[in-house]
């Protein structure tokens, strides 16, 4: 597979298990969640139940929340939008970031990825599904020792040892806050007083205290009055209670509310919440514009109807990161369903919610293709998953026509490759593949090219072949050449991984011809180029092999592909291997690896890991290349791509060797590997790719601790007041020896925090919207880089889990030293000792400029960046008034300059230094500094100075 | 779980409901329409097997054990298929717990049983 994002890495961080954000506050509910939080796990298996709106997530999320610091991981799983309880496994899988196994039952994929952790998993909304809840939550329970469950259903999962707890209404103190703050969100004006109250009184009992039914009712107040809300509440609910009774069960008194509030809705706004319905999780204006246009409502009409109803508390703003999308609550979507159907509208409308999603990833495929190259792309599929999955899985499902399902399946290979679903891409392509009688040749070709590549990235190769070959000639009218194209390179590709290399080569070469006139750049040729290298090592042309892999490089670097060019290394690398070039080879792996891992690509440092690996066999280094071999095998099954590095026969080769050769020690070695994580690989790789390259030799731990003098270290200097210097001896670290300013920002980092940081800190720190995998992958590669540059791996020391720069070995560093001797020198003013002036001005000269001035660092900077100024301007402001007081009005005036140099609007300053001024007899000097003080307030607060500096200025000007 | 005395354990599962301060046991077993059958001695284990195995071939059968202490039983049973999420369930009493007058209207205004 090459171009293309890694699958498994992508889908940890696209499901990232957070616990779900709501806008609004949690109003009451402390008794609850003190009782919650000492249950949670006692029972292993604990089932908020209750009506629909009353309040269940909410109390899940906030329990969780509490109890989460005794948990070494909280993961949250909605399952609101499942539709098909065979899925909820591999749901739970991929929130868990634990890609699928190709042949491993995903159950066994979750039981491996909690393990014996102490692990609270959350399951919200399992109603719908809830037979298969019950039975995966008693599999696990009993799989893993330490697992709790924390479920939220209407009705309980009851199986063995499951404790349902019925979330209890709202108390009446805890109603009316809630009904008053939901008021005050549709009406600011609103208050609760003594007129009012027995009304919301009222309508809170009304509605058993039930959270959802409370919120509808007050988002009422800018229309009604509370007395109003609580009459029609009363007439609307007379007509469902019978006999003597005047309470309902309270899912029906949920019913009955939404029922009113549905009545209250405006007719466009009747016709608009049913059909936003359809929509699975959250969905953009732009979809719902398409989707829910129709008679009555226009396109046009459907901003003001969502805005009407999200004031009603009915649809749920969620501001995005680029744009505003809008969720309906699961108890109003179920609702809105319902309305939908009586209405005999719901076909119809599904029907232009799969059109719409169909030609949005219809529209996007092409540049998916090409992988990473396209985030941005990527990033707006993920955003519409929920919309895509069920979409596809209803078009899949459409008995009476076949092209939907398989345009759907055509169009979303790269998108499910990227995520590492393979099982339920498998499932669809096979579903819409099996029915596709009638179907467009071209559609049918489409699809069954996923299937073929599907088969391929599990490694299945006769079934990917065979599927190819049905599909080309499908294709052949089509005068789609890109698809072809792509279709015959990964043809090749499976001939060849299936041993077959003289077909592949013809097959291949005429992908190449095919898209002879294709722009450079075409991801088909670009493939067929990677293929037709690699089938060239496999006859030993290795002449050719190096040439095409290059030119693949040239271009991945000219289009800036990261991907290809990721890719096409790590195949130099194995060529220049072949050809006996280790050091080439060493260069080209130590670019590949940094490419794939900086864009998260599974595949691709595989690849280069598999060089790296033979490398260290070949030089002897029987340790790190065992460890390799075997890491890299338990790496490719995380990815879940069963396509092989580029020698399977050179990988089983060297396994025999190094058994041979390391004998008994081999078994604990491969077991060690195994277990290693990905980046501890890619660490392992670096180091020994370093070893024999030329530019830098990087120096194991062992044989530093061996050789390292005394006098060699201290070595290390770091100024970063100021645009940010570090030297190493007497020499500064060049700006290329960093790669990217990461690590230099890490060295500060740890620098200013000496008592070590946690890689988690430091992830918070510098990549805060990072999955963990994402943080443990950037941090190492950061580190390596910085030790690298540094030119000494002793250079951070690792304590426990904490990081720190290693204080043997500095110097200098400025900022610390700065506010350390400033403190010192302020105490010695203070104590009036003789010589502090000089000290403190000789302190503060160590100050070039704010704290890493200039340099693209993250937000953790500034609270330093604004202390340190913070002293050095109070520093500089007791010092002038130390000058001034001595009568050196001079240096009195540096100094408040110096202050209006670093902060131009610091009135103490500018009112001070007209005073030196005045008092050096430089009147002119002081009406200026005044004026062009007064400018910048003026122009940047809209303000004036003050009244003292102004009637400074103006005693001045008079005494003319 | 199951006593030695009683011929035929009921199946499945014991499980437990928690309404504010109050928990209920119950044994579970069968699957469809929910029965709720309660027991003239108030003991899961040793309650009606027969009636609730015979009913358990075609029904839901839930037989819960009435707390110590519980005031209103109809207000308890209420929670408890409120806190089993059963909106509609037959209900078998026997005689001996004199609690027949329950009002037990809520649980079938709603119409016909569902499937």
């Amino acid at each position: 597979m090459q171009p293309s994002e890694s699958p498994g890495i992508a889908a940890a961080a696209a499901a990232a298990p957070e616990l779900p954000v709501h806008l609004t506050r949690l109003v009451g509910r402390e008794r609850e969640l003190a009782d919650l939080a000492h249950l949670v796990g006692t029972p292993r298996l604990l089932t908020l139940t209750g009506a629909g709106g009353s309040g269940k997530t909410r109390l899940a999320r906030a329990t969780a929340e509490r109890v989460a610091s005794s948990f070494e991981r909280v993961a949250w799983v909605d399952l609101s939008l499942l539709d098909d309880a065979q899925f909820l496994v591999p749901h739970v899988a991929a929130v868990l970031g634990a890609p699928e196994r190709t042949g491993v039952a995903p159950l066994d994929v979750v039981v491996g990825a909690i393990g014996s952790a102490r692990m609270l998993l959350v399951l919200d909304n399992c109603e719908h599904v809830v037979d298969a809840c019950a039975d995966v939550a008693t599999s696990l329970l009993r799989a893993c020792p330490r697992l709790a469950i924390l479920a939220t259903s209407r009705e309980a999962l009851a199986v063995a040892g499951e404790t349902a707890w019925l979330v209890p209404p709202l108390a009446s103190t805890d109603a009316t806050q809630l009904f008053v703050e939901r008021a005050q969100m549709a009406l600011p004006s609103f208050t609760h007083s003594p007129s009012n109250g027995p009304a919301i009184a009222e309508i809170c009992r009304r509605l058993d205290g039930i959270p959802l039914a409370i919120e509808l009712a007050a988002a009422r107040v800018r229309v009604l009055s509370p007395e109003q809300i609580a009459r029609r509440l009363d007439d609307a609910f007379r007509l469902l209670t019978t006999g003597t009774r005047t309470a309902l069960p309270r899912h029906r008194t949920l019913r009955a509310t939404m029922d009113w509030s549905f009545g209250l809705l405006g007719v466009r706004e009747q016709q608009l919440l049913p059909r936003l319905a359809v929509f699975s999780g959250s969905f953009s204006l732009e979809a719902a514009e398409v989707v829910c246009a129709g008679d009555p409502l226009d396109a046009d009409d459907i901003l003001d109807g969502v805005s009407a109803l999200v004031d009603k508390s009915l649809v749920i703003m969620e501001a995005g990161d680029t744009a505003v999308r809008y969720r309906l609550l699961e108890t109003v979507r179920q609702y809105g369903l319902e309305r939908l159907a009586e209405r005999g509208e719901l076909d119809a409308t599904m029907e232009r919610h799969t059109r719409y999603f169909l030609e949005f990833v219809e529209r996007s495929e092409p540049s998916l293709i090409g992988g990473s190259n396209a985030p941005d792309v990527f990033a707006h599929l993920v955003t519409e998953h929920d919309n895509i999955r069920a979409a596809c899985a209803r078009a899949v499902a459409y008995a009476p026509c076949a092209e939907p399902g398989l345009r759907f399946v055509g169009a979303l290979f790269w998108f499910w490759y990227a995520l590492g679903q393979f099982r339920e891409a498998r499932q669809l392509t096979d579903r819409a593949l099996s029915e596709r009688e009638g179907g467009d040749a071209v559609h049918c070709g489409r699809a069954l090219v996923t299937s073929a590549l599907i088969a391929l990235a599990q490694g299945d190769y006769a079934l990917s072949s065979a599927h190819f070959e049905n599909a080309l000639p499908l294709l052949r009218d089509s005068s789609d050449d890109l698809t072809i194209g792509v279709a015959l390179a990964k043809l090749g590709a499976a001939q060849l991984l299936g041993g077959d290399v003289a077909r592949a080569v013809t097959t291949l070469d005429q992908a190449l011809e095919l898209r002879r006139d294709a722009p450079r750049n075409d991801i088909a040729r670009i493939f067929a180029r990677f293929w037709r290298s690699w089938a060239a090592v496999a006859q030993g042309d290795h002449a050719l092999a190096r040439e095409l892999a290059l030119t693949n490089v040239q271009l991945g670097r000219d289009y800036t592909l990261p991907t290809t060019l990721g890719h096409s290394l790590a195949l130099v690398a194995h060529v220049e291997l072949a050809r006996g070039n280790t050091r080439e080879a060493c260069e080209a792996v130590t670019e590949a690896l940094e490419i794939e891992v900086a864009i998260g690509d599974g595949w691709g440092t595989a690849i280069a890991l598999d060089a790296v690996a033979l490398v260290a066999e070949q030089r002897r280094n029987a340790g790190d290349a065992v460890r390799l071999l075997a890491g890299i095998e338990a790496h490719r099954e995380r990815i879940a791509v069963a396509l092989p590095g580029i020698a399977p026969a050179e990988r089983t080769q060297a396994i025999e060797r190094l058994r041979a050769t390391l004998g008994v020690r081999f078994d604990a070695l491969y077991a060690e590997g195994r277990a290693l994580a990905t980046s501890e690989l890619v660490s392992i790789a670096l180091t020994e790719a370093a070893r024999h390259t030329t530019e830098h030799r990087v120096v194991t731990g062992t044989m530093l601790a061996a050789r390292r003098p005394a006098s060699a270290t201290r070595r290390i200097r770091v100024l970063a007041l100021g645009p940010l210097q570090v030297f190493v001896g007497d020499e500064p670290v060049a700006s290329s020896a960093w790669s990217s300013a990461r690590p230099r920002e890490l060295l500060v980092y740890l620098l200013m925090h000496p008592e070590g940081r946690t890689k988690e800190q430091v992830g918070l720190a510098f990549w805060p919207d990072a999955s963990t995998a994402q943080v443990r992958n950037n941090f190492h590669v950061t580190l390596h880089r910085l030790r690298k540059a540094l030119g000494d791996a002793e250079c951070v020391t690792l304590t426990g889990d904490r990081y720190q720069m290693n204080a043997e070995m500095l110097a200098e560093f400025d900022a610390r030293e700065f506010e350390r001797d400033l403190a010192a020198a302020r105490f010695a003013m203070k104590r009036q000792q003789e010589g502090a002036v000089e000290m403190l001005a000789s302190c503060l000269a160590r100050y070039r400029g704010d704290f890493l001035d200039g340099e693209p660092v993250g937000d953790w900077h500034l609270e330093h960046r604004d202390r340190l100024q913070r002293l050095y301007v109070d520093s500089l402001m007791e010092l002038g008034a130390r000058y001034a007081a001595a009568e050196r009005q001079e240096k009195a005036a540096e100094a408040y300059r110096r202050v209006l140099a670093r902060d131009d609007l610091h009135e103490d300053a500018l009112v001070a230094l007209m005073r030196c001024h005045a008092g050096l007899g430089e009147r002119s000097q002081a009406l200026r500094v005044y004026q062009r003080f007064a400018d910048r307030m003026r122009t940047e607060l809209d303000a004036a100075p003050t009244r003292e500096a102004t009637r400074l200025f103006e005693r001045l000007q008079q005494s003319t | 779980m199951s006593s030695p005395t009683s011929p035929a354990p009921l199946t499945d599962v014991v499980a437990e409901v928690r309404v504010g301060d109050l928990t209920t046991r119950y044994r579970r077993s069968g699957s469809g329409r929910p029965v709720v059958v309660l027991q003239p001695s108030n003991d899961v284990d040793a309650g009606w097997p027969h009636l609730a195995d015979l009913l358990s071939g075609h029904c839901r059968v839930i037989v819960p054990e009435l707390p110590a202490g519980v005031g209103d039983a109809a207000a308890w049973l209420r929670d408890f298929l409120d806190a089993l999420g059963i909106e509609r369930a037959t209900v078998v009493i026997p005689e001996q717990l004199g609690i027949a007058a329950l009002d037990l209207a809520p649980l079938d205004t709603s119409g016909d049983d569902r499937p």
